[in-house]
């Protein structure tokens, strides 16, 4: 049970919990940690009973709780470690990103060639509607998979890989966007083509896990 | 500059059909959006807002506040160009210093907008328009709570727009519905009155039901029953009959004031009103036919609202705590008052309204409240 319970946290956006939703969780967290004898799940339950005691708990430390606690994971997710290091080294195969790799980069070089070339408020006025169109792209993904998040029985090593990657390619493209309004512009096309080698080394990831070819 | 890829759709219809669809566009301002535009001011101590439409080449304003006569603009260079393609709100904190909105010719010349926060409103999954509040001057931040409260008074907008033109009053038989009552009561004038010709206190009654009744229209009130020292109005809708409700007590408060300053100019006694909000399900129903017809409210809310009435003998603004906790923090509110009702084991307790938001009640100066409870 306290391993599926950790499990959960590794595939939940814990952004979306209210104040609420999390206490109780902890809740069940704590009971789950009261009945083990192990010293993780003891040390477990300190931190538990430590985020109970403040107002609102501290999201960044209980979602670090999976892999500070590993060994309390089930046993099928030992295989973990090895599932981050595949999709590294895949994303390490993939080439870097170029402007033209997918659309949306091309899009938002055309946006930042906009912004950074020119001088007239209307070529930046395109400039922020090809942007805004874009991040509302990107979000209506983060929205969908929100909506219908992994199910206990869907998660493997290998999709708590693809879903924790996804949230950090969402992640890192909102960053891009907050660089571009801070006229950062050479940041957030790093950070830009950063998300989207992510994202497209997700796109492999999961032709993989649908063939199979992974688990060779 | 062209690009192989396009940058945004370029097709707006579907959305354009669905702003043109509200029958709204080139309509006369209406009270019901005009005040969400204040309370967005308010709320984000901005000095202007408003509610806009956007159409094809345009930006149409429904509602504004603190912008003057200012009907519409071009579309293209608007933040709200920006925010309609979000689901999300836009918030700019310094216009001046970001790199797409810095020579928007509302941000380098015209208006000098430098802080905007606004929200897309949606009708049937169409973002058809936004609710925004601009300020001439830069912020470094905004408070998330403040952020919060305008979310929720931008779906009351979204609310108001998806029932224009106005709704009439439901009157499904049997069905329960969320309503708010405002009651007020005049019998605290009673002993005043005394002594004055009946021409002068018909003449001040009439004054009195005249400006109330502007007050009750003001915020989408119906004004379900009145008689000579008493009247009951009713507050409905999906989400804001609370708020409406409370900030018309507040503003009755505030025209009964007025009233009686002109009152004393005509060495008049000031009239003395106890005004109570209270909030709960009832049935409406519309009793009797073509040629008379009633509104009816069933409900153990109408119980409540006949024996608090009955009660209202300070000139005192009250709401019960269910009121209290729809307003949340818009909720200005003072000392307890404990009321023995019959037929209560307990006693209703009820707080006095000082303010809704911004919106505050000017004490009477003619009249002390009594300290302590009643009952």
């Amino acid at each position: 049970m306290l391993g599926q319970l950790l499990l959960y946290l590794m595939v939940t956006d814990l952004r979306e919990a209210s104040d609420d939703d999390l206490r109780t969780f902890l809740e069940v967290l704590l009971r789950s940690c009261s009945q083990q004898t192990s010293v993780g799940g003891q040390e477990l339950q300190e931190e538990v009973l430590d985020q109970l005691a403040i107002d609102s708990p501290d999201r960044d430390a209980i979602a670090g709780w999976p892999d500070d606690f590993a060994e309390l994971l089930p046993p099928a997710m030992g295989r973990y470690p090895e599932a981050l290091d595949l999709f590294e080294g895949l994303l390490e195969e993939l080439p870097e990103a170029g402007t033209g790799d997918t659309d949306r980069l091309a899009r938002f070089r055309s946006c930042l060639d906009l912004v950074a070339l020119s001088q007239g408020w209307e070529e930046r006025s395109e400039a922020a509607r090809g942007l805004a169109t874009l991040e509302e792209e990107l979000f209506a993904l983060r929205d969908q998979y929100v909506v219908r998040p992994m199910t206990m029985r869907e998660c493997s090593p290998a999709s708590v890989v693809g879903h924790r990657y996804l949230l950090e390619a969402l992640d890192t493209w909102q960053e891009a966007f907050r660089l571009t309004h801070r006229g950062k512009l050479e940041e957030a096309w790093s950070c830009a083509g950063e998300a989207d080698h992510i994202l497209r080394g997700l796109v492999t990831w999961a032709e993989r896990l649908e063939t199979g070819s992974l688990e060779k | 500059m062209s690009f192989q890829v396009p940058l945004y759709p370029a097709d707006d219809q579907a959305r354009l059909q669905a702003v043109r669809a509200l029958g709204l566009l080139d309509t006369h301002p209406e009270a019901r959006f005009d005040r969400l535009c204040r309370l967005a001011s308010e709320l984000l101590q901005t000095p202007a807002a408003y509610i806009a439409l956007l159409d094809g080449q345009r930006q149409w304003f429904k509602a504004t506040h603190g912008m003057g006569e200012v009907t519409e603009t071009p579309r293209e260079g608007t933040f709200c160009d920006y925010a309609i393609r979000r689901s999300r709100p836009t918030v700019v904190l310094d216009a001046s210093s970001d790199p797409l909105f810095a020579h928007s010719p509302y941000v380098a010349g015209g208006p000098r907008i430098q802080f905007y926060a606004g929200f897309p409103l949606s009708v049937e999954g169409q973002r058809v328009g936004t609710l925004c509040a601009l300020d001439f001057q830069p912020r470094t931040e905004v408070d998330s709570q403040h952020l919060e409260l305008f979310y929720q008074l931008a779906r009351v907008a979204e609310a108001e727009l998806s029932r224009s033109p106005r709704e009439e009053i439901p009157h499904n038989p049997g069905e329960w519905s969320p309503v708010t009552l405002l009651i007020a009561n005049l019998r605290p004038s009673a002993t005043r009155l005394e002594g004055l010709s009946s021409e002068q206190v018909v003449d001040m009654l009439k004054l009195y039901l005249s400006a109330i009744a502007e007050v009750v229209g003001r915020w989408g009130g119906t004004i379900e029953r009145a008689s000579a020292d008493s009247l009951r109005v009713l507050f409905i809708g999906e989400n804001d009959h609370t708020i409406r409700a409370a900030s018309c007590a507040v503003d009755m408060r505030a025209r009964l004031e007025d009233l009686n300053m002109a009152f004393q100019e005509r060495e008049l006694p000031p009239l003395s009103c106890g005004i109570c909000v209270h909030t709960g399900e009832a049935v409406l129903e519309i009793l009797g036919d073509d040629k008379c017809q009633n509104l009816a409210i069933r409900g153990e809310i109408s119980g409540l609202s006949d024996r608090l009435e009955a009660l209202l003998d300070d000139d005192l603004t009250l709401v019960t705590g269910d009121v209290a906790l729809a307003l949340g923090k818009l909720a200005v509110t003072g000392k307890q008052v404990d009321i023995s009702l019959p037929g209560l084991g307990q006693p209703l307790t009820l707080l006095e309204l000082d303010g809704v938001g911004e919106l505050l009640v000017r004490k009477p100066v003619a009249t002390e409240p009594e300290e302590g409870g009643k009952g």
